[in-house]
């Protein structure tokens, strides 16, 4: 799913729905729930878990969580609001795994953090893409981002957030979520240089 | 109109959150094309990350929501009559001290002041008498 050609997802009549037939024991209808977000939710907690497994998990006790306190929800898309859970809850299971650490401190000598170590665990270096395919350096080089901008990013592009939903997962300002996807934009500009300059040819 | 501020503005306009003025200052801006069509080249060329859960995560979500509504089912069914019988004893625990125990110091305390009047009487027919006996004259003793 791309955020370019991707029909914008609301909590809508359909979510009242099927939540409602869920409550009253339709199955299904939990199924289908799942089934309509889980492109998106599953692609973003991938990009920030420690492969499949961890992803599955979490993605599991998003449901959970959602479904639990859905008496709590009070925003207009649900799909935002499962990604706040899923930010939340990663935020507390990475400084569960490691107390002592933060999550963009460097933690190693080569100066990498946490959440550099978490991503380069699972996603290959660019001399294993080869270099060729501008999605896959694209995808390499936004893994060097730190968390915050890396998590603007890949809301904006693989979810198709808005910047208001963005700052509302992230307890921050527009202008701040904004900023940081800035800055996201401006080092994969720097890491990816020679790449960019084919994308300035095709903007002229 | 620096360029950073036409990246933001385009950023907004990707999302549809442009206000109408800011919408006219970008039109208004000569390189705001190049840069939208630069932006638009980028974003299209981010990948998607197709990958999808496990088969079984409906089956595992909706196995952990019955199990959590179990435990809660479970736990209102054993707590609810012990905290019940227990508010229930509290009552009736209370209820009885304060029969038993509030009578009491009010027996007490008349009791004392009984013993304290039968006492102030002899004293005072005692002094009476005392005086009676000192004094030159009869004289009644609620004269002098």
């Amino acid at each position: 799913m791309k955020v370019t050609d991707r029909e914008r997802i609301r909590m809508d009549q359909d979510d009242a729905k099927l939540l409602s037939a869920y409550r009253k024991g339709d199955a299904e209808a939990l199924g289908a729930l799942v089934e309509k977000y889980k492109g998106p939710l599953y692609g973003f907690i991938y990009k920030f878990s420690e492969g499949r497994e961890d992803a599955d998990e979490v993605f599991q006790e998003v449901w959970v969580r959602a479904i639990k306190n859905m008496s709590r929800y009070r925003q207009k898309s649900l799909l935002s609001w499962l990604f706040r859970i899923a930010h939340n809850l990663m935020i507390d299971r990475i400084r569960r795994r490691r107390p002592e650490s933060s999550f963009d401190v460097p933690m190693s000598p080569d100066g990498l953090a946490l959440s550099d170590h978490l991503a380069s665990g699972r996603l290959g270096p660019d001399k294993e893409t080869g270099g060729r395919d501008l999605g896959r350096r694209i995808e390499a080089a936004a893994e060097k981002l730190p968390s915050d901008q890396r998590e603007v990013f890949w809301l904006r592009m693989q979810a198709g957030l808005s910047f208001k939903e963005i700052a509302k997962i992230q307890k921050c300002s527009i202008n701040t979520a904004l900023a940081r996807m800035q800055y996201a934009l401006s080092k994969l500009r720097n890491e990816l240089s020679s790449e960019y300059a084919e994308l300035q040819e095709v903007g002229r | 109109m620096k360029i950073r501020k036409i990246e933001k503005l385009l950023l907004l306009e990707q999302t549809g959150e442009l206000s109408s003025r800011q919408r006219r200052a970008l039109n208004a801006c000569p390189v705001a094309q190049a840069k939208r069509d630069e932006l638009k080249a980028f974003c299209a060329s981010v990948p998607a990350i197709d990958i999808e859960p496990s088969p079984w995560a409906v089956t595992k979500i909706a196995a952990r929501l019955r199990e959590e509504r179990r435990s809660v089912v479970s736990f209102s069914k054993v707590w609810k009559p012990v905290f019940l019988t227990a508010a229930c004893l509290t009552l009736v625990v209370s209820t009885f001290d304060f029969n038993q125990t509030s009578p009491a110091p009010v027996a007490v305390a008349v009791a004392e002041v009984g013993v304290w009047s039968a006492q102030f009487e002899e004293d005072l027919v005692e002094l009476e008498s005392l005086i009676l006996a000192i004094s030159d004259s009869s004289l009644d003793i609620m004269e002098m």
